[in-house]
């Protein structure tokens, strides 16, 4: 091809030098393009100032092909309306322009050679020493990759590598331990401060009055990071309770808390207790805790007050507020009250024996023959002599240390003793109202207490301290006792319908039923002895004679 | 929660004798919601009549709140309570005490839990996954007590199931995720992902600087 081709041919067909044409021999290597003074193609340094100095140059390879090269210029080199980027290929009829809106020319070579007819495709060429995979018969095979093109791929690479790693930062799912690190153990502890040996059986029943009557209550958190594991809790009471495991808790989670309430189970022997003591109650806590076992051990002192101590409650002194307060343990009292006491039995059956005159005192569903009951057993304490101790009964007034703590005599103290308070002959006529069979109830006064029983519905009271008194004078007939106990009765629910404080009743098969249960009491042959001498006594008279009218019809409402 | 219901009845003298008090059904109703320690928070509200107004308050009025705490802490001697809000409204004779409780539910390991709330002769209608109702008629002195109890579960309890303990009580077990916790994302990962795009500008940047003599 070199052989036939004489000239270079620049047509020009825009700008100052448009419609001339210029030619140059071929033997030239190369042609320069600019506005500079020595560029063989030429440009107006004045006018076509989209040209630059040194804009380009037009180079002869030797294979003679033409390649156009763009020399870094401001404004670009436009191969047949397609910006090239370095070098490309140049074919004859190609039109090349400067510049967007620049000066062009059509670059041909004279005279053309065959297959030359179609213009060039714009293919973009490396530096001239780079050229690779050139087939010039077949140029859109032809692949030319700008020097810092390749070098995209890096920041690709980069970026499409970001993008993942990113979302997997947003959307992975990670499993992870959630009880890392140590737990810390915080233990509170609220103890009753005295309790009464009459009510060891509800202090040990949790489901008594469903567990009201908790011995201690041990509080535990775990204030630290990490789980409290295998924490045994462990008591003992020294003289009565061997070391006994109340709890055993798994699991405290952190921030967690467990709560256990101790329900002691004391000895029988308590009951037999006379006198007040100070004892000790020992905690002792295990547990582990990052692997490692901890303890935890505290004492604390309690007073055990004597069998005969009835405490009113078990509320600060100086958070007590009114008389309600003050009765806060009335629920325990059924703990005094006897039935299955063999000397209380005893008694029970000398009552119908000598007063109410054998099988015919057995309360059927007629409620004169209850009432005759009830009459009974206040004509045998009446005949026996039984005295009534005085009027301080139960707790009348507030401020008063003493008086939420009272000494109770059991029945069957009452009953040898032959004396007692309004109290204390309360509870017995109670436990000889329930041997009986009948429904018991104790009515609660400010500064008194009486007993009676509910029958087919209907309460009834006798006034048991009538037998000496100071509230009605002297010794009172069982008549007058019953007529007594029931206008109490019919003041007692005016007063507690409204609500009125210090007004009480206590249902003792109730409680008993929630789990209030008397203490165990063993049988007293000396103590029969002298139920046999007061028997005696109840026997002068003879048995008392049935009403002639009933006191109280069927149905009728007493109160 | 029945228990503390009939305990606070109690407290307010109404007992057998007080027939004529309650014979208008009482509504209470009452909410719980457990966190995810194991602790909750109790809300009891109900609207009473004049006569039981008036015997509420010789209880529990007057300044003797005290008296309804002490009601509640010894009854619910399974859990121990704190924080009492009692807020009587006089107006309208209604009342709501709130308070929260330690020790309410129990965790076994293994991610379960169970939850006594002292429910019995009811049967605990299942609201959501972590939420359920309880609904209990209770005769109390000659009248009726109703009780509606709306139990709040963590948001996150699956596989929540009824049945009751040798006593008869409802004992509702449930799983909660607690000893592993499934987190989504990765801190580490996200700067990484950050660092690598901000990698890839820089380099495209310095590319196009140097592209020249690239």
């Amino acid at each position: 091809m070199a052989s036939k081709i004489d000239k270079y041919l620049i047509r020009f067909t825009a700008g100052t030098k448009a419609p001339s044409t210029e030619s140059f021999d071929f033997s030239k290597e190369e042609l320069t393009i600019g506005r500079e003074e020595n560029c063989d193609i030429r440009f107006d340094p004045e006018q076509d100032l989209m040209v630059s100095r040194n804009h380009g140059k037009i180079i002869r390879k030797p294979d003679d092909s033409i390649v156009i090269t763009d020399n870094q210029s401001r404004n670009g080199i436009w191969v047949n309306n397609r910006r090239i980027e370095g070098s490309s290929w140049l074919k004859p009829g190609d039109v090349v322009q400067l510049g967007t809106n620049g000066p062009s020319f059509e670059f041909d070579l004279d005279p053309r050679p065959a297959g030359t007819l179609m213009p060039t495709r714009v293919i973009l060429v490396p530096p001239s020493t780079r050229v690779v995979e050139t087939d010039r018969a077949t140029p859109k095979d032809v692949k030319i990759v700008s020097g810092y093109k390749k070098w995209l791929a890096i920041p690709l690479l980069l970026l499409l590598t970001g993008a993942y790693v990113l979302w997997q930062g947003h959307t992975q799912k990670n499993t992870v331990a959630g009880l890392t690190g140590d737990g810390e153990l915080g233990v509170q502890i609220f103890p009753l401060h005295a309790i009464m040996p009459a009510a060891y059986k509800v202090y040990a029943n949790p489901g008594a009055l469903d567990g009201r009557y908790y011995f201690s209550k041990i509080v535990l958190d775990n204030k630290g990071g990490g789980q409290l594991q295998n924490v045994k809790v462990e008591y003992a009471v020294p003289g009565y309770i061997n070391w006994v495991q109340a709890a055993e808790i798994k699991h405290i989670l952190p921030k967690g808390s467990s709560v256990i309430t101790i329900y002691p189970q004391f000895p029988q022997k308590v009951t037999e207790k006379s006198t007040e003591s100070t004892e000790r109650m020992q905690i002792r806590i295990t547990y582990q805790s990052g692997g490692k076992q901890e303890k935890y051990e505290k004492t604390y002192p309690f007073q055990m007050l004597s069998r005969n101590d009835f405490l009113y409650t078990n509320i600060p002194l100086n958070e007590i507020r009114g008389i309600q307060d003050m009765e806060d343990n009335n629920d325990l009292a059924p703990v005094f009250i006897t039935p299955q006491d063999p000397i209380v039995k005893y008694y029970t059956q000398h009552v119908q024996e000598k007063v109410l005159g054998g099988e015919t005192a057995s309360v059927g569903s007629d409620i004169n023959e209850a009432i005759r009951f009830m009459k009974g057993v206040y004509e045998a304490t009446r005949r026996s002599g039984m005295v009534y101790s005085g009027t301080s009964g139960v707790q009348a007034e507030l401020g008063d240390i003493k008086s939420t703590q009272q000494r109770v005599r059991l029945p069957r103290e009452v009953i040898t003793g032959n004396t007692g308070l309004c109290i204390e002959m309360t509870f017995l006529y109670a436990s000889v109202f329930a041997a009986e069979g009948l429904e018991p109830f104790l009515f609660f006064i400010p500064g008194h207490a009486y007993p009676g029983i509910r029958f087919n519905g209907q309460f009834l009271a006798i006034e048991s301290t009538a037998v000496n008194g100071a509230g009605i004078g002297g010794v009172s007939s069982a008549d007058e006792a019953f007529e007594k106990g029931m206008k109490n009765l019919q003041k007692f629910f005016e007063n507690y319908q409204q609500g009125v404080p210090g007004y009480s009743i206590i249902d003792v098969n109730a409680l008993v039923k929630s789990g209030v249960h008397q203490m165990e009491l063993t049988d007293d042959a000396f103590l029969r002895v002298k139920v046999d001498e007061i028997a005696q006594r109840m026997a002068v008279g003879g048995p008392m004679i049935p009403p002639q009218k009933p006191t109280v019809q069927d149905g009728q409402q007493v109160q | 929660m029945k228990k503390i219901l009939i305990f606070i009845l109690l407290g307010m003298g109404v007992q057998t004798a007080q027939a004529q008090v309650l014979r208008e059904p009482m509504h209470i109703s009452s909410e719980v919601t457990i966190d995810s320690a194991g602790n909750g928070i109790f809300e009891m509200s109900g609207k009473l009549n004049a006569q039981q107004w008036q015997t509420w308050n010789y209880a529990y009025g007057a300044g003797n709140a005290s008296n309804l705490k002490r009601n509640i802490e010894r009854t619910l001697s399974a859990f121990y309570v704190y924080d009492f809000e009692y807020m009587p409204n006089e107006m309208d004779r209604s009342f709501r005490v709130r308070y929260k409780a330690k020790g309410v539910v129990q965790y076994l390991g293994k991610d379960n839990w169970t939850v006594m709330l002292g429910l019995k002769e009811t049967q605990p209608v299942k609201l959501d996954t972590h939420t359920f109702t309880a609904t209990m008629s209770q005769p109390m002195g000659g009248g009726v007590m109703q009780t509606n109890m709306k139990v709040t579960l963590p948001a996150d309890v699956t596989d929540m199931e009824f049945d009751k303990d040798e006593f008869g009580y409802v004992v509702a077990k449930y799983k909660r995720p607690t000893e592993t916790i499934t987190t989504i994302g990765d801190p580490g990962k996200k700067t990484a992902g950050y660092a690598l795009i901000g990698a890839s500008l820089i380099s495209l940047l310095g590319i196009m600087y140097f592209r020249k003599s690239l």
